[in-house]
């Protein structure tokens, strides 16, 4: 209630409150609290569906991030759904088809390289991969009394591969369970959402040219590879399991301050398919998210400032195996080799005048990854600030348009670099010197996008279209391109 | 929901990391029953199985010699040349070779293993 009470001026504001309330800048200082179930009871106050064919395309001119590759293209059919079925219930729902390329991708030859980071099957060879994506969610809430209690079932299943040597092929499994709760005391919302995970992954490698046999680096951080099982071992999986927990306080009132604090941990274990799953690492990941905000509306304008601190750290232990008997390799103990820290902490300051919204957003970011023996280190920390300007109107009775312009610039302060270079081979020298490179350079970014909706009062479909693209400029001298396009229609 | 919250609730115990990487191994050398092993000048040779990375000293006190390394499966081969008395009382010094294929130096602390040693004359 509190969200469909927040957003009310908003239709005094722009005059049109089912657009405003899914595409206004307004509307972020909500996402967080909508990752609770309970809470889309009053999420938008209209139901919508929306069908839509979209494509979006990136190049960097040099990989920003070897593993990550030069860019990709990645065309995508989408639905998403919000239908209210009582006056205090909803349902809603989301799936999409996506089936792509990723380009150049170097040292990495799993999918989901983000979540599996460090802990990944690798070659210096690489290539274009495909990636066939496939994606449902669907959600119920319900409000009774005081209480909104939800849940929410995600699931991704991923094929990503390769059609010529190194032929990486890996199979994505991923389940998410959500349940949430939430309930009005005094003038606020309290919410509570408890998430699980379930992950599987398979990746292997094959080389059919006979001249092409090259063996596989079970890579373990920063350059480093677990020796004795890379070679020739090339069919690996992926176990994971996760949860995690959010806690929302929402004010009731248009205004007031509101709090959001998460807390995720999940872990990845790579198991070796040929050695009787023998696991070799596994990732320990924790994920942290403190928001703390105010925000107020009136009829013609909006105000928020919100805060927020994100603390992600990795750490990966080496399971150190014995000797066999038969297939079987006794774990001696686990050591945790690999350790990445990532804080992010800044300030988000936004104002609305009727159809015009101002963000300025500021912040210092800090990464920093540790090898522990033989030690290897890289570090680097930024400050960035970015400016975005939002114009959001109905331009008569069936033409809605949406136009925003972003800059921004992340400047390096410093970086820090320890490798014992003199003992390690060429490749990997190269391979890590490339991605120092761009980690401890500086960033100036520029974005616009626009997107125009049609329907005129007799059509009972409406028809949209969007053009953006995103440019950002590399202190060494490179650059990277994107560009979406989607088209769709909405009812 | 009951799973949910179960995964949840079990996962919220962090994960503790194992920052116990280093171990002071003692290799001993044990030239048999009859033999005292009074000075060891030799090489030894320490290859982790699992990263591959060797350690080498040379560093004996007696018939063993203390080195500090990264826990974990190792294969030792050490040569060199020792002196020791027999059960007649004869002092001789010989060539020897000690190779092991796989030894475990894992204790937190401290670990030890020995190695028979054969004579190459």
């Amino acid at each position: 209630m509190a969200l469909l009470c927040a957003l009310i001026p908003a239709e005094a504001a722009t005059t049109d409150t089912a657009y405003v309330e899914r595409h206004s800048l307004w509307r972020q200082t909500y996402s967080e609290a909508l990752q609770n179930p309970a809470l889309m009871t009053h999420a938008y106050l209209k139901p919508f569906t929306e069908l839509s064919l979209q494509c979006d395309y990136r190049h960097q001119s040099e990989a920003f991030q070897i593993e990550q590759g030069t860019g990709y293209l990645k065309p995508e059919l989408a639905a998403q759904s919000y239908i209210r079925l009582t006056p205090s219930s909803v349902v809603w729902g989301q799936a999409s088809y996506g089936n792509g390329m990723q380009y150049h991708q170097v040292y990495n030859n799993v999918a989901d390289f983000d979540l599996l980071y460090p802990d990944v099957i690798a070659d210096s060879l690489g290539g274009d991969t495909h990636r066939e994506r496939y994606y449902f969610a669907g959600g119920y809430a319900v409000e009774k009394g005081n209480w909104q209690l939800g849940g929410e079932l995600k699931f991704r299943a991923e094929q990503d591969y390769r059609t010529y040597d190194p032929r990486m092929r890996s199979i994505v499994s991923d389940l998410t369970l959500k349940a949430g709760a939430a309930r009005q005391i005094g003038i606020y919302h309290l919410g509570l959402a408890l998430e699980g995970n379930i992950y599987r992954q398979t990746a292997d490698i094959d080389f059919y040219g006979e001249q092409n046999g090259m063996g596989e680096l079970q890579m373990t951080g920063l350059g480093t590879n677990y020796t004795r099982f890379s070679g020739s071992n090339r069919d690996i999986f992926y176990e994971g399991k996760g949860g995690a927990i959010t806690f929302d306080l929402q004010p009731l009132t248009t205004s007031g301050w509101m709090l959001h604090l998460s807390h995720a941990l999940h872990q990845y274990e790579r198991l070796l398919d040929e050695y009787n799953s023998l696991p070799l690492t596994t990732l320990y990941r924790q994920q942290n998210r403190l928001t703390v905000g105010w925000r107020k509306q009136s009829d013609t304008n909006e105000k928020a400032l919100i805060l927020h601190a994100d603390y992600d750290k990795r750490a990966s232990d080496e399971h150190v195996a014995g000797t066999s008997s038969g297939q079987e390799y006794p774990i001696l103990t686990q050591l945790t080799m690999y350790r990445q820290h990532r804080w992010d902490v800044g300030a988000t300051a936004l104002y609305g005048y009727r159809v015009w919204h101002l963000q300025l957003r500021a912040g210092y970011l800090s990464h920093r990854e540790q090898y522990a023996y033989v030690e290897r280190k890289m570090n680097y920390s930024r400050v960035y600030g970015e400016f975005t300007a939002q114009w959001l109107k109905a331009v008569n009775e069936s033409l809605r348009l949406n136009i925003y312009a972003k800059g921004g610039y992340a400047a390096n302060i410093n970086s820090k670099i320890v490798m014992p270079y003199a003992n390690m081979a060429a490749s990997i020298k190269a391979y890590i010197n490339h991605n120092y490179r761009y980690q401890k350079a500086s960033y100036a970014q520029a974005q616009s996008g626009i997107r125009a909706d049609y329907q005129p009062a007799t059509w009972s479909v409406g028809l949209y279209g969007q053009l953006a693209t995103a440019w950002q400029f590399c202190s060494e001298g490179e650059h990277e391109a994107n560009l979406h396009v989607s088209l769709g229609i909405m009812f | 929901m009951i799973l949910t919250c179960c995964m949840t609730l079990a996962l919220t115990a962090c994960h503790q990391d194992n920052d116990d990487y280093m171990t002071l191994a003692t290799i001993q050398l044990d030239g048999g029953s009859d033999v005292t092993i009074e000075r060891v000048q030799a090489m030894a040779h320490l290859t982790n199985l699992n990263t591959k990375h060797v350690v080498s000293t040379a560093d004996f006190t007696g018939a063993q010699v203390q080195i500090e390394l990264l826990r974990g499966a190792y294969q030792v081969s050490i040569e060199g040349v020792l002196s020791y008395t027999d059960q007649t009382g004869n002092k001789r010094i010989r060539s020897f070779r000690a190779v092991s294929d796989y030894v475990e130096l894992v204790g937190t602390g401290t670990s030890k293993a020995t190695i028979n040693i054969i004579y190459l004359d």
